[in-house]
């Protein structure tokens, strides 16, 4: 059971929906990424007026390039009877097909999960809609960041007293994204268990259609705040860089690196971080006042503290100062920018930024899928494909087309290679 | 337990969850969501987040964390001390015929137990266990201490948050925990799918990693175009004002309108169709270059907008924008409640399931959030929302019940139980 690699085709486009076919190529499956010349994932950019075939604007965006690495790219117009079709050939061979648009686009395209399902009650389809596939607001539209919001994330970002602030990274797509691909996985873990009871290894049909709405895979990420509510009547509030039960607990300013503000984080979750801090502080007259031994008295003089910390951080380099305070146990953590995280002396020695060749953009290191496994190591990290770059490959060899069928799509418009614009 | 007729997809797994922290425990509780078996392991005393609030009616005590609860729903509760030889013993007799073992302990005190996987793997070949650690196994750091906001700013994920005339903030709530437990959860999918052919394995989990490769891959935008992301305030981006957050009378909303269209929408929604054709406003370029007075003409109108009103009227127009709700207007929202998305966790927790309500404490339910994902119905039964789920065990309430099950000799559960008794009334007595 299962020793044959998956199978993925992917439709989807942006951050959630194609971060759950990368998780699963990272670790072996095969993902071919069906996108039309068309309507290709917009990640890629926008379709320029002066786009010529083969145009390399496609190829160039950080965050396409990313997460649609391992990935083969296949061309089909949906919009055409025939690359429906093709789309259906492909699904017969595939264990899992994804997609995240709105609710009402897949059936409008023919492709309505209960139809899909029973033409091929094998496979695990998993739709990511924003808001879910029911509900008085199933057809409103959404992205990461706004899921964040609605998720009562951003509104518990920032200073009490100045506005909501956004997490920097589109946070609803990354939470729904890992989540939909631990949803394949449970789901084809039921279907092969009952595959192996039925004894034929593919007699009972087991699939399934998962719907992932992004709304509610994200709320969970913001329960510890969240479930005030239910437990108090009240509504949880904005902490700044303060929080709710540690102090001190600070963000502190350090020396800036080619003009560029650096800070540090420092947290004391208890009286023996704080007896650690004083110590790694060399024990300054201001830390010995008595009141200071318990977080209340921390906390009343929090301002006080804060004042003295920053004095103490302004002159040091972060990176200096948290192995300073670390070497002291203090919980303390440099607040990398994102060429610091490229260099980080940690992330480096386990291997996490991971060496790519990309036939436009070159060779550059991108992040491993941030989990390990001993046995099982991450080794097909291939660059994200070219629009369109596998489809000859793909129909070939997984649909046995000849050299006629494909000029035939091609002549049908199937698998057009030209950048059409849009009006 | 199975929570409906049909067995959950996972029902067929068992775990054990020796962790403490909100990270590893949120993937133990996504397994149990979906029908796993999982024994938590705790000291005596009790997982230290049973005394970390959100605390039901504000009152603390063991069984009355809301977090703590909604995690462990369900869960089974073996109480042992793993520093002292018997309770050692003990765990390992629970780990026959166990699929996957949790844990959040560096590598050498994992060692010295001889818990880690290659220790193990005699005797539990197919054992998996996972390690949920701050910076993982390996490396300069694995020694480190870290709190989620320590962990935020190694990950890149502070520097960049924030307003641009003050020092940056971590996130609110303990984000990169959670998403840690989700991939958490997912590498140990992807090892029992690997099992039959190259049986237990270990799976190492960094949140320091996992928050940095959830960073919308800046580090790759670095090497593209050298550009060192800095804090750009409530503003999606620099400069660009028309995406993002922005007060309303009542709270704040978001609006995003980089393209034309959805300008001109915005526009008429404003009752300023005039502005589309205004040249400061015509093309992206201009918009760029007339900034200011975009926001302050956005500005203008979203002041005076009740909250939901404006979310509602834009997504009528197809615009993506969005409000601000309070965890109030989360758990009351009719689109959640009509897909009945909450959950409802017994009030009583830890309570003996035939304790009878009185009036002191009425019988009641807590809304919870629910299933991250459903399950259609189809060739198999679906699993969907709204559900009565199971207490969350008092501290140490299966564990007569699951050593015994395990074969552990009558004495030595007596003396474990002995030794759980006198652990607690000891903690009580402090």
């Amino acid at each position: 059971m299962s020793a044959a690699p998956l199978r993925v085709v992917d439709v989807s486009q942006g951050w959630a929906g194609p971060m759950v076919g990368y998780m699963l190529a990272a670790f072996g499956a095969e993902v071919i990424k069906v996108e039309s010349a068309r309507y290709f994932d917009w990640w890629r950019g926008s379709p320029h007026p002066d786009a010529a075939p083969g145009d390399n604007r496609y190829e160039m965006t950080p965050t396409h390039n990313s997460v649609n690495r391992s990935k083969l790219a296949v061309n089909i117009d949906l919009q055409i009877p025939e690359g429906l079709a093709l789309l259906n050939e492909l699904l017969a061979e595939s264990d899992v097909f994804v997609e995240n648009y709105p609710p009402r686009v897949m059936p409008r395209l023919g492709l309505a999960p209960e139809k899909v399902l029973a033409d091929h009650p094998h496979l695990v389809m998993i739709s990511l809609p924003a808001f879910g596939a029911s509900g008085p607001e199933m057809d409103y539209v959404g992205f990461g960041n706004t899921i964040e919001a609605m998720a009562g994330i951003t509104l518990l970002n920032g200073y009490p007293d100045g506005s909501p602030i956004q997490n920097p990274n589109a946070y609803g797509d990354p939470a729904s994204g890992i989540m939909g691909a631990f949803a394949v996985l449970t789901a084809l873990h039921e279907r092969d268990n009952l595959n192996a009871k039925d004894g034929s290894g593919g007699g009972q049909p087991a699939g399934r259609h998962i719907e992932l709405s992004e709304l509610e895979a994200t709320i969970p990420h913001a329960a510890n705040r969240l479930l005030e509510f239910p437990a108090t009547g009240r509504n949880p509030e904005r902490t700044g860089t303060r929080h709710p039960t540690m102090a001190p607990h600070g963000v502190y300013p350090c020396q800036p690196i080619d003009d560029i503000e650096r800070f540090i984080v420092i947290a004391c979750r208890d009286d023996d971080d704080w007896a650690n801090l004083r110590a790694a502080l060399g024990d300054p007259a201001w830390a010995q006042d008595d009141n200071l031994r318990t977080v209340d008295g921390r906390r009343a003089a929090h301002d006080a503290i804060d004042t003295h910390l920053a004095a103490w951080t302004a002159p040091r380099s972060h990176i200096d100062a948290m192995h300073h305070l670390q070497a002291h146990h203090v919980p303390a953590g440099a607040a990398l920018s994102n060429y610091d995280v490229l260099f980080d002396e940690h992330l480096t020695e386990r291997g996490f930024h991971i060496p790519v060749d990309h036939p436009v953009m070159g060779t550059s290191l991108y992040p491993a899928p941030g989990v390990r496994l001993s046995k099982s190591p991450v080794t097909a990290d291939r660059p994200a494909p070219l629009l369109g770059q596998h489809t000859e490959d793909v129909l070939q060899r997984i649909l046995h087309k000849t050299d006629q069928q494909l000029a035939d799509l091609e002549a049908l418009g199937v698998t057009t290679r030209a950048f059409l614009r849009e009006g | 337990m199975s929570l409906s007729d049909h067995p959950l997809p996972l029902h067929d797994l068992r775990i054990v969850d020796c962790s403490t922290g909100l990270a590893a425990a949120f993937a133990a509780k996504l397994f149990a969501q979906y029908g796993a078996d999982v024994i938590k392991i705790e000291p005596p005393t009790g997982d230290p987040m049973r005394q970390a609030g959100p605390f039901i009616d504000d009152e603390p005590g063991p069984n009355r964390s809301l977090l703590f609860n909604w995690l462990h729903a369900g869960q089974r509760s073996v109480a042992l001390d793993l520093d002292t030889d018997p309770g050692l013993a003990a765990l390992k007799q629970l780990l026959h015929g166990v699929d996957i073992l949790i844990d959040s302990d560096p590598l050498a005190p994992t060692q010295a137990r001889g818990l880690d996987q290659p220790a193990l793997e005699d005797q539990f070949p197919n054992l998996i266990t996972a390690t949920v650690t701050p910076f993982g196994l390996t490396g300069p750091y694995a020694g480190y201490e870290a709190t989620h906001a320590v962990l935020h700013a190694l990950g890149g994920w502070v520097h960049p948050m924030g307003e641009q005339d003050r020092p940056p903030v971590p996130s609110g709530p303990e984000l990169g925990l959670v998403m840690t437990g989700v991939f958490t959860a997912f590498g140990i999918m992807q090892a029992l799918r690997f099992r039959p052919q190259v049986g237990g394995q270990a799976v190492d989990v960094s949140t320091q990693e996992v928050i940095a490769a959830t960073m919308i891959y800046d580090t790759v935008s670095f090497q593209y175009i050298g550009l060192q992301r800095q804090r750009s305030g409530h503003a999606l981006f620099n400069n660009i004002h028309n995406l993002g957050l922005h007060p309303s009378r009542d709270g704040y909303v978001g609006v995003y309108a980089p393209l034309s269209w959805q300008l001109r929408n915005l526009f008429e929604m404003m009752g300023k169709p005039e502005l589309s054709d205004d040249e400061r406003f015509r093309t992206p370029e201009s918009r760029i270059a007339f900034a200011d007075d975009l926001q302050q003409e956005i500005v203008a109108f979203t002041e005076t907008q009740d909250s939901l009103e404006f979310y509602h009227a834009a997504q009528a127009r197809r615009l993506p924008f969005n409000f601000h709700p309070t965890a109030e207007q989360i758990f009351d929202s009719p689109h959640l409640n009509a897909r009945g998305y909450f959950d409802r966790l017994p009030a009583l927790a830890g309570q003996p399931t035939d304790a009878q309500p009185t009036d002191a404490q009425p019988a009641s339910t807590i809304p919870v959030p629910g299933l991250p994902f459903r399950l259609d119905p189809g060739p198999l039964p679906g699993l969907q929302g709204s559900r009565d789920l199971p207490a969350a065990p008092s501290i140490g309430e299966q564990t007569h019940a699951a050593l015994t099950a395990a074969d552990v000799a009558p004495a030595t559960v007596a003396e474990l139980i002995a030794g759980l008794t006198s652990a607690l009334s000891n903690g009580a007595a402090q």
